[in-house]
């Protein structure tokens, strides 16, 4: 029905999805905390003050001094605006609010942590163990737009946002509510996270011989040859989705059917993924929306940009689409917006809802052609218009969680 | 929603909490009344530091799995994983299922914790700050609430929909409504829900305290820690926070007739709402409209419910709004009712899948464990089992859970 986000490329979706056409990169050496790793170009939300956007009072922003909470207020805000939803009790007591996270709200328990080391217990704020749980972000959006209906926050790392998808379209389906915010949110830019990451090695190292030294847009290169990590990147995206009867009684426009959801666990590892539970969620979810692989007009991809996760994911598409694969667009818009982690999904389904809308898909940027990828068009560089009315956006989480979405334009 | 065959019900469980890591053993001591509340001993606790009581879990280090052995609880730090991973394989175990590769696409995990394990991310924090060391590499995987359905899914096999879905303290209530839920809709044949959480860090115990929830004794008093969680009693002061998990595995009733599986106790409905009112305090009307979601989809009357087993916290406010909603919905009738809490404290996240556990043995054995340290609030005037555990043959029970920033969570079970 609607959607919103907050990213690297803009404080709210318009911007976002301008800039993603334009190509551009969101991408900056770290400004939200210091860090000698060189891990160190990320992707922030450019002008976001939760105070001089106008929506929140300074002492309210000194409480929810965990970023994820007012930065999910204002895009929920943002989303409903946009769906054209004027919330009322009757509407709210019907209307779920399902915003996921990886990491929840990090930063206030370092905070914390520092003042009880510094001050001692008592210091210790009130407001910490709402800052700090899952489903406040949720609850805050609830407190100041006067939804009632379920809500919760579900955690599927880096495909949270397809979870929250995924539920919400069901619960509607089941005729539980009528309105559902979904969601996910991350603001993972503090040095623990930005270390833990970086020692993973899942994040790119930038060296003074990277490309990204000096430009850093051009850190992420999903399916690029010099692929060398994902850009962490702290964001927010909200979509509204509606019953179909619900948005006809109140004249809403829909923009895009959730047609078909496919969801595995890897029973694996806990970090690399299993090609086999990966092809059947995207088989679940293609099955699910009663079409079959050469429906697909195009595809969003996981893409995060690390060395192995890029080959197995293109792995997992040649088994499901076959020769067809050529024909089919496939593009990451991590290669603009780095990894959002929670928030990707759901930020990377409005992107190619609103392309969808366009009749355009959104390019991979950075592209520097890999032999392996020769199989694929990634969309290099440039968005390129392409009328389609089907679109498949894979999500991928650490822990083995797989979520993959089939949209249908309207 | 009746008994249809996509109903849930429940195969097996298991609990670990501060009355016992066997849950034979805890069932009896709940049943004899007894507290598992004692000195808070995670952590050197200095003078100053104002909360002296908990309920921890005793170590369950010496048993005999192989994700207890000290190579996998090195890298897995935080205590939520080993607990998570004992209580599944006893609940699988109980349940007379095994997870072929046939039933494994087909089983979903829900298991959830309300904060995760955040020692891990306090310990980097620490490592970092006073020795300008780095992280461990585990340090995001333990942070990571996600990590533990990702543990039990490789622990386990099972393949289906996974997902964690956190609402503060009814997160335990909420895994097993979403499991049901993913049952109904036909995404799955089995869900393995539940909640994990070990909350005993330094931080949050002081954040729980500045915000007026825990109990503390007041300056110069010397209570016994057994005598401090007091859910519905006059003289109610806060809760004691915990240390526990819970697995329940659900399976769709026609599953488990097909397998011939044992089952007792079917989850009969639910309801969730969210109050849109404050960030702690609970909210009358979304609490009031949760048990009646509940008992409607049940397609039961309030009349039908033969026991309660509350979410009883025992702060002051939160008590009286649940009494209220109780007597909102139940009129001067309100069956008895029973708040686990005062014995075990409240293991936040994972309390509402221990004492959804406890409701379970309740119906399956005909007894309603005592709600202890009660003293009554002549502003609450209703039937809480108290002194010894009470006999009572229960078909349906009403099992409540409510989160802070307003998530509620009712289920209602079914005798089968």
């Amino acid at each position: 029905m609607g959607y919103g986000a907050a990213t690297p490329l803009g404080a709210t979706f318009d911007l976002t999805f301008e800039n993603a056409v334009a190509g551009k990169a969101g991408f900056r050496r770290i400004t939200r905390c210091e860090t000698k790793s060189l891990s160190n170009v990320v992707g922030e939300i450019p002008d976001w003050d939760p105070v001089a956007s106008g929506m929140f009072e300074k002492k309210e922003a000194h409480n929810w001094n965990a970023a994820f909470v007012l930065l999910t207020v204002a895009v929920c805000r943002e989303a409903l605006a946009h769906a054209g939803i004027v919330m009322d009790p009757d509407i709210g007591r019907r209307t779920a609010c399902l915003i996921g996270s990886a990491l929840n709200g990090m930063d206030a328990f370092k905070i914390a942590s520092e003042k009880y080391a510094d001050a001692g217990p008592l210091r210790v704020s009130p407001y910490l163990l709402p800052n700090l749980c899952g489903n406040m972000p949720a609850s805050k959006a609830g407190i100041d737009l006067g939804f009632t209906g379920p809500l919760f926050s579900p955690q599927g790392a880096c495909a949270s946002g397809n979870h929250a998808i995924g539920m919400g379209a069901r619960m509607i389906r089941d005729g539980d509510v009528d309105v559902v915010l979904a969601g996910g949110v991350d603001t993972p830019l503090v040095p623990e996270i930005v270390q833990g990451f970086a020692n993973m090695g899942a994040t790119i190292k930038v060296n003074p011989e990277d490309r990204a030294y000096e430009d850093p847009g051009q850190a992420s290169r999903p399916f690029s040859s010099d692929r060398k990590g994902m850009v962490l990147s702290e964001g927010c995206g909200v979509v509204v989705l509606a019953a179909e009867e619900v948005a006809r009684a109140h004249g809403l426009k829909p923009r895009a059917e959730v047609a078909g959801v496919g969801w595995t666990s890897d029973a694996f590892h806990f970090t690399s993924p299993n090609l086999e539970t990966i092809v059947r969620a995207m088989h679940q979810a293609i099955d699910d929306a009663q079409i079959a692989p050469r429906d697909i007009q195009y595809i969003n991809a996981h893409g995060t940009s690390t060395f192995k996760g890029d080959t197995s994911e293109a792995d997992c598409l040649r088994q499901v689409f076959g020769h067809h694969l050529g024909q089919i667009p496939v593009s990451s818009n991590k290669s603009q917006l780095g990894h959002t982690l929670g928030a990707a999904a759901a930020i990377e389904a409005a992107l190619s809802i609103e392309a969808m809308q366009m009749g355009m898909v959104l390019p991979t940027i950075n592209h520097k052609p890999a032999p392996e990828f020769d199989d694929l068009d990634v969309v290099p560089d440039t968005f390129r218009a392409h009328p389609h009315d089907f679109l498949l956006s894979n999500a991928y989480g650490f822990g083995g969680t797989n979520c993959c979405i089939v949209f249908k334009g309207m | 929603m009746g008994t249809s065959n996509r109903q849930s019900v429940i195969l097996g469980y298991d609990a670990v909490c501060p009355l016992g890591t066997r849950l034979p053993d805890a069932w009896e001591k709940a049943l004899t009344a007894q507290s598992g509340i004692g000195p808070l001993t995670r952590f050197p606790l200095d003078d100053n530091f104002p909360v002296r009581i908990a309920g921890q879990v005793e170590s369950i280090d010496d048993l005999d799995y192989p994700f207890l052995k000290p190579r996998e609880r090195a890298k897995w730090t935080s205590p939520i994983f080993k607990h998570a991973m004992l209580t599944v394989s006893r609940a699988i175990a109980q349940s007379g299922m095994e997870i072929t590769p046939e039933i494994a696409p087909r089983t979903a995990i829900t298991y959830s914790s309300a904060l995760g394990g955040l020692d891990a991310a306090l310990d980097a924090d620490r490592r970092l700050a006073t020795e300008n060391r780095l992280p461990k590499p585990f340090t995001n995987p333990n942070a990571c609430i996600n990590m533990v359905g990702g543990k039990v899914s490789i622990l386990t096999g099972a393949t289906g929909p996974i997902t964690a879905t956190i609402s503060a303290c009814a997160t335990g209530a909420t895994s097993m409504i979403i499991g049901a839920m993913f049952i109904e809709q036909g995404l799955c044949d089995v869900a393995i829900c539940g909640a994990v959480d070990f909350a005993l860090v330094p931080t949050i115990i002081a954040g729980f305290y500045t915000m007026n929830g825990t109990f503390y004794p007041k300056p110069g008093e010397d209570v016994s820690p057994q005598a401090a969680s007091r859910p519905f009693s006059k003289n109610r002061r806060g809760f004691v926070v915990s240390e526990g998990a819970g697995a329940v595995i659900l399976a769709a009733r026609e599953f488990a007739q097909s397998w011939g599986l044992k089952y007792q106790v079917a989850l009969a409905g639910w309801g969730m709402t969210s109050d849109a009112h404050h960030v702690v305090a609970p909210h009358l009307p979304t609490v009031t409209r949760c048990m009646e979601l509940a008992l409607g989809h049940a397609g039961i009357a309030p009349e039908d419910i033969s026991s309660i087993n509350a979410h009883a916290t025992a702060t002051p406010v939160g008590d009286k709004v649940e009494y209220d909603a109780l007597s909102a919905v139940f009129g001067n009738k309100i069956p008895p009712v029973t708040a686990n809490k005062s014995m075990i404290g409240h293991a936040m996240g994972a309390s509402s899948a221990i004492e959804t556990i406890f409701a379970v043995q309740g119906m399956i054995d005909g007894q309603i464990p005592p709600t202890i340290n009660y003293d009554p609030d002549p502003d609450m005037n209703f039937d809480c089992v108290t002194g010894d555990a009470r006999c009572l043959d229960q078909p349906y029970v009403l099992k409540n859970a409510f989160g802070f920033g307003g998530c509620n969570a009712c289920m209602v079970l079914q005798k089968c």
